[in-house]
């Protein structure tokens, strides 16, 4: 009984395509100019295909004197430290929160609440940490941001709908409410966490705001940091009407880029599959 | 039934009940412990600087402190509601994340339902990982991107003028389109991965319905209209307002790494005010009451949208 349209089929195909399109040539452009040489840049139109190819770009970031490899170590430590940082924390209060029966629960989630719906902003915030003597370490750049209350919502709703009777077995067993948290629930919880740690994990590979705030020393400036300073010199000699001369930082630019979104990529595909089973659950209940 | 219910609950109650408080405590005692490095950091991170607003109130400055600055009262807000700046960065903030939520949420909704629509299972796959990949990536890039094959002198729009005998035009120096190119880029990046929420409802929904809707012979047409619409309606209806108490938080990221002097008009949105006045001027109490005056407003616009969500959908989110 199944009525077919072709017609439409064809045109939400054709959509999906030059949706796809949109979403690949640019990025296949950055990476065309960032093997480009100068010549091949400036005499290409499009950039789909490269003329004079070389991987000059490439040498220079992988040479020690960009400071871009440094970058790099940099964010591989705030990303690895600071997810690791945030799921424990993330965890542990979406955990406690999930218990219903638990004395002052409701109290302990209006104190997390409370913060979604208002805050002191950013000059506090900053004048907070700053009295903390916390700047221009590597931890200023994960731990004053190390959780983001949607996520303990998302988790907490998620463990609210765990069977209690698991947890009760291991009880029986003897283990008390820490080691049922780390040795039970959360080995039967990896689709919420991969999603909700890739989630972590990308905000802090791409923050650059509070970094370039609270850090000022060379040796801790971070991947996104060093790529926003090219970005603003670049647009300052832009407005100065001195296109040309920001020529050559271009591909330099565009493989930067190149190199930050690579790691991204890598780790995308592997935790898409729990995208929706890890963040439907909860999300949009109760 | 509902009686039995009732009983059960009472009766679970008068077992709860039972156990004085202190004892309950005692059992749960774990979970305070669990609990108490998520307390830290929610009053060292969120709770201080929630305090730090007096500097809104004061003439604050890092050489003195909160507890010597003097105390200014309300001058900063009296002198931001005169400042032309300050009203325009408002206004620009309200219609960009108005304009915001419009466009995009009914672009995410079609993309979701466009998608549902696709029977080949690998053709579904591969654009749903297409489509997800912008959001992974930051603004910085993102806006860098943009601003390279944008730009009048290098980028891709440049040969297509010419074949028409005009020079491109500098789209991100224009203050008419740039809130456009706002929505557009926002919709580039976030459109995507916005139609997850949606997609999950869709698949929520039972299939024995789509069925019964084809042996009554509704077509395709039909089934959207009526199985797949009223079966994500409430998910429609939630994320709009959700959304909606989210919109003003929305776009520093973007606005920031996107705009320049020449689009301030049309561009300059409270928070990179606030980043300017507070980093390029120094004037920490004025941006901080900028900041208090923004917090209050969206605090207002999330409590209103769960009212109305109480409302409307009979739950809320919170």
């Amino acid at each position: 009984m199944k009525k077919n349209f072709p017609i439409a089929d064809f045109f939400i195909h054709l959509f999906f395509i030059v949706f796809a399109l949109l979403i690949l040539l640019p990025l296949w452009m950055i990476l065309i100019i960032s093997v480009s040489s100068p010549e091949g840049y400036a005499g290409s139109a499009f950039h789909m295909w490269s003329s004079g190819f070389t991987l000059d770009a490439y040498k220079r970031i992988f040479s020690n004197s960009s400071g871009i490899l440094n970058g790099f170590w940099v964010s591989i430590r705030v990303t690895v430290m600071g997810t690791a940082l945030s799921m424990l924390l993330t965890s542990l209060a979406g955990y406690v929160l999930s218990k219903k029966n638990l004395p002052g629960r409701n109290m302990m989630f209006r104190f997390v609440l409370f913060t979604m719906f208002f805050s002191g902003g950013l000059m506090p915030f900053y004048t907070t940490v700053r009295g903390y003597g916390l700047t221009n370490t590597i931890f200023v750049m994960f731990v004053p941001t190390a959780i983001q209350t949607y996520y303990v919502i998302l988790m907490k709703n998620y463990f609210e709908g765990l069977p209690d009777s698991i947890e009760e077995a291991a009880k029986l067993d003897g283990a008390n409410d820490i080691q049922i948290l780390l040795r039970v629930v959360i080995p039967m919880s990896v689709p919420s966490f991969a999603a909700i740690a890739l989630f972590y994990a990308v905000y802090y590979w791409n923050e650059y705001f509070y970094a370039s705030l609270f850090v000022q020393s060379n040796s801790l400036q971070s991947l996104p940091v060093l790529l926003r300073q090219m970005i603003v010199q670049n647009l300052t000699l832009a407005q100065m009407g001195a296109q040309t001369m920001a020529t050559n930082a271009e591909q330099f630019k565009m493989a930067c880029i190149i190199v930050s979104i690579i790691p991204v990529l890598i780790a995308y595909p592997f935790v898409q599959k729990y995208f929706t089973k890890g963040l439907n659950i909860g999300a949009v209940k109760e | 039934m509902a009686l039995r219910k009732k009983q059960n609950r009472d009766a679970a109650a008068v077992v709860l009940q039972k156990k004085p408080l202190w004892k309950r405590i005692v059992e749960y005692r774990y979970f305070y412990l669990m609990f108490l490095p998520v307390f830290i950091w929610y009053i060292m991170f969120q709770y201080a600087p929630i305090y730090g607003i007096i500097m809104a109130f004061q003439d604050f400055s890092y050489a003195k402190g909160f507890s010597d600055s003097a105390w200014v009262g309300f001058k900063h807000f009296a002198a931001l509601f005169r400042d032309e700046y300050f009203l325009r960065a408002f206004r620009n903030t309200i219609i960009i994340a108005l304009c915001r939520v419009g466009f995009c949420c009914t672009f995410e909704l079609l993309i979701a339902l466009l998608l549902n629509e696709v029977r080949a299972r690998l053709f579904r796959k591969t654009v749903q990982t297409v489509l997800y990949i912008p959001h992974f990536l930051s603004w910085v890039i993102v806006a860098s991107v943009f601003l390279t094959l944008l730009s009048p002198e290098r980028g891709v729009l440049k040969p297509l003028f010419e074949m028409f005998g005009k020079p491109a035009p500098a789209l991100l120096m224009d203050p008419d389109l740039f809130r456009p190119l706002l929505i557009l880029t926002a919709m580039w990046k976030e459109a995507g991965f916005g139609t997850i929420m949606y997609i999950a409802a869709i698949s929520g929904i039972d299939p024995t319905l789509y069925e019964a809707a084809r042996i009554d012979g509704a077509g395709r047409w039909q089934q959207l209209w009526h199985v797949t619409i009223p079966g994500i309606k409430s998910t429609i209806v939630v994320l709009l307002i959700l959304n909606l108490g989210q919109c003003l938080k929305w776009g520093f990221d973007q606005v920031y790494n996107l705009y320049n002097r020449l689009v301030f008009d049309t561009g300059d949105i409270v928070d990179t005010f606030i980043v300017r006045t507070a980093m390029a001027d120094s004037r920490f109490s004025y941006a901080a009451a900028a900041g208090l005056v923004m917090s209050l407003m969206c605090m207002t616009i999330l409590l209103i949208a769960n009212k109305v969500m109480k409302k409307v959908t009979g739950h809320s989110i919170y």
